[in-house]
């Protein structure tokens, strides 16, 4: 059924307004008959059944007056009899034309006409019947009696007929009116019955209509107040709770993807903001780095500066001393010329000594063949004598004093061959002596003449040496300014650094800051993330 | 009894002068190519060759050095009982005798195999000397070498 709430909610109501439409001109026609009758009763019954008891009465009454007007003691009373006889009369009359004015039907008019008839005799013998009470005669009693009580009578009967009718009529529209009364009360309490069954039926299915989808919607808003966005509703219907329900399926879907966005997004906040947290230590750490290299530097550079004012004080002192040192270089000079003459003198008496040594060396030469010619009789001598030895042994006791000069010429023989052995090494110790002389003058006279040279040169040098010195001092004082604005530098880079160190100490300080910054930040991330994790995504 | 005292290396030796015919100075012998090591060679000794052995080549296994008191002891070496030939042999330091009793000789307590030639010992306030048996001095086979041929010829 495509039909919407807004179109079930109109028809239900159309259906109910229909019925009490209904209800309502039912009621309105029955009560417009009621007032129809009602209109009849107040017309025409009432007031011809009170003119005609007025008339009744006022019959009645005459008829009253004129027996008490005959019974009547003096003449005072009879004449108010009279009177009231009168306006009896007059007041008949007068009822007499009101009811004729409620007169509408023909049995009415002919009773009416009737009437007037009836009460004609009597109205016309009533003067007669008056003048003959006064007498109180027989007379007037047999007239009351024969004459004017049939008249009264037959008139009184016409009048209670009229009433008669009239009553009669008034309790037919009475009834009527009831009837009518009761019929609009059936047929109300019918309406309403069947209006309200059909307001029951109505509602009931509208009801339904509503709050099935409505239970399943309030109990959807439930779960996914508790942060649960896994439930979908997908409910099958074209009307606004279909629309409602795609609605929410698709606000489910947009916040699920939302707060699986926060999730992540909480996650990625909260690593960024623990590789914040990292890098803010890092900068902490390299910021005090900072500031304790600045101090270290700001050392250095005062040192510098110190150093620079001492290298001041140097270089004055290495100005004079570069001045004295070129003098002590022409001091120097002079030395030279004379240590060259000197070294020339050493060379020839170098060359005197080679000479002579070179004769010790003959003569060396000499003695150590005198000693190799002794070494070789010492030997011969030796062998001869142990020839001797056994030749005597083999003699036996004949050769035994030979044995013994034998003996004792090879003793000597050893001790010649010792002396010589000694001379021997002596005249060695000389040769090597001498050669090694010979060697070391050689040597040294070649040292002197290469001293010589060096000396020559070494003067050359010193005659440069002096010159650049004399050329050094005015680059000495140009050195010394320098040094000096070095100095003045080195004492601004100091100031510098002092400022620099304190900026690095504001910036640690800045940092701790941003760090207790970046703590409460982590904080409130993890809340965050606890307060995002309670929903529950679908999977 | 009279000795002949020479050195091997460090220690010194002695031989029986009787057994010694003299002592020369060293001459440079006719080598005998093929010969043993111990086998320097020939000289001449008054006309006729004599065959001469190194005693530092045969007991320390390197030559003699060259010195005035490296002498030649020509010894008698008996071939066989009835005939003996003469033998040089060069040795270092030969410049002394020795008077001793062989009865001071007392046997070392070490026999060597390789060396039969070695004798018992005696001591001196210079030291050991040791007696050498020219007798037993050549191995065999030198021996054969050495003599064999001249019997023959």
């Amino acid at each position: 059924m495509n039909i919407t709430i807004r179109q079930r909610i109109l028809l239900s109501f159309a259906v109910i307004l229909a019925v009490m439409l209904l209800m309502g001109g039912i009621a309105i026609q029955r009560l417009l008959r009621i007032e129809a009758d009602g209109a009849v009763l107040q017309r025409d019954a009432l007031p011809g059944l009170y003119a005609a008891d007025q008339l009744q009465s006022a019959w009645a009454a005459n008829q009253s007056l004129l027996q008490a007007h005959m019974l009547a003691a003096d003449e005072a009373a009879m004449t108010r009899i009279e009177e009231q006889l009168r306006t009896n009369g007059a007041t008949f009359d007068a009822e007499l034309g009101r009811y004729e004015a409620t007169v509408f039907t023909a049995d009415e008019r002919k009773d009416f006409e009737a009437l007037k008839r009836a009460s004609a005799p009597y109205l016309a013998a009533l003067p007669e019947a008056i003048r003959l009470s006064r007498t109180h005669g027989e007379a007037a009693r047999d007239f009351l009696r024969l004459r004017m009580d049939p008249a009264f009578e037959q008139a009184n009967a016409v009048i209670v007929r009229i009433e008669d009718h009239n009553h009669s009529d008034a309790f037919a529209v009475t009834e009527g009116i009831a009837k009518a009364a009761a019929a609009a009360k059936t047929g109300i309490w019918v309406t309403f019955l069947g209006a309200f069954a059909l307001a029951a039926l109505t509602g009931f299915y509208l009801l339904k209509a509503i709050s099935q989808p409505l239970h399943l919607l309030t109990r959807a808003v439930e779960v996914m107040a508790k942060g649960d966005f896994s439930g979908r509703l997908a409910l099958a219907r074209t009307d606004e709770f279909g629309v409602l329900a795609q609605g929410y399926d698709r606000m489910g879907n947009d916040l699920s993807a939302l707060v699986g966005q926060v999730q992540t997004s909480g996650i990625q906040v909260n690593s960024s903001i623990n590789e914040i947290a990292a890098t803010l230590r890092e900068q902490q750490a390299t910021a005090t780095e900072i500031a304790a290299t600045t101090t270290e530097i700001g050392a250095t550079s005062r040192e510098i500066s110190a150093t620079s004012k001492e290298l001041v004080r140097t270089m004055s002192a290495v100005a004079s001393g570069a001045e004295q040192t070129a003098a002590l270089a022409s001091d120097g000079q002079s030395g030279l010329v004379q240590m060259e003459e000197t070294m020339g003198r050493v060379m020839e008496a170098t060359a005197s000594i080679n000479a002579k040594l070179a004769v010790l060396t003959e003569k060396a030469g000499n003695i150590s063949q005198v000693v190799t010619a002794i070494t070789k009789v010492a030997d011969q001598t030796n062998l001869l004598s142990l020839n001797a030895a056994i030749e005597a042994e083999k003699a036996g006791e004949y050769g035994r004093g030979f044995s013994v000069v034998a003996t004792e010429i090879r003793r000597l023989a050893d001790q010649t061959a010792v002396s010589t052995l000694d001379i021997e090494q002596m005249v060695r110790e000389i040769q090597s002596a001498v050669s090694a002389g010979v060697m070391g003058m050689d040597k040294f006279s070649e040292e002197v003449r290469r001293g010589t040279n060096d000396v020559r040169r070494v003067g050359e040098q010193l005659s440069q040496v002096i010159q650049h010195v004399q050329a050094m001092v005015p680059r000495f004082e140009s050195v010394n300014e320098g040094v000096q604005a070095q100095a003045t530098g080195a004492e601004q880079i100091t100031q510098a650094l002092a400022q620099l160190s304190e900026a690095a100490q504001q910036t640690v300080d800045a940092l701790r800051q941003s760090n207790q910054a970046v703590d409460e930040l982590h904080q409130v991330s993890t809340g965050l993330r606890d307060g995002v994790s309670k929903f529950k995504l679908q999977a | 009894m009279l000795f002949l005292l020479f050195q091997l290396g460090e220690d010194r030796y002695a031989i029986e002068a009787a057994k010694v015919v003299a002592v020369l100075p060293l001459v440079v012998p006719k080598a005998i190519p093929g010969a043993p090591a111990a086998v320097a060679g020939a000289f001449d000794y008054h006309g006729s060759p004599v065959p001469l052995i190194d005693l530092s080549q045969l007991a320390l296994g390197r030559p003699a050095q060259p010195r005035h008191s490296t002498r030649i002891i020509v010894v008698e070496y008996p071939i066989d009982e009835s005939d003996a030939q003469q033998l040089g042999l060069i040795a270092e330091n030969v410049s002394e005798t020795l008077v001793r009793d062989p009865a001071e000789f007392v046997p070392s307590g070490v026999r060597s195999d390789g060396a039969p030639y070695l004798g018992p010992i005696a001591s001196d306030s210079r030291g050991i000397v040791q007696w050498v048996q020219t007798d037993q001095l050549l191995p065999d086979g030198v021996r054969d070498l050495l003599f064999n041929q001249s019997v023959v010829s």
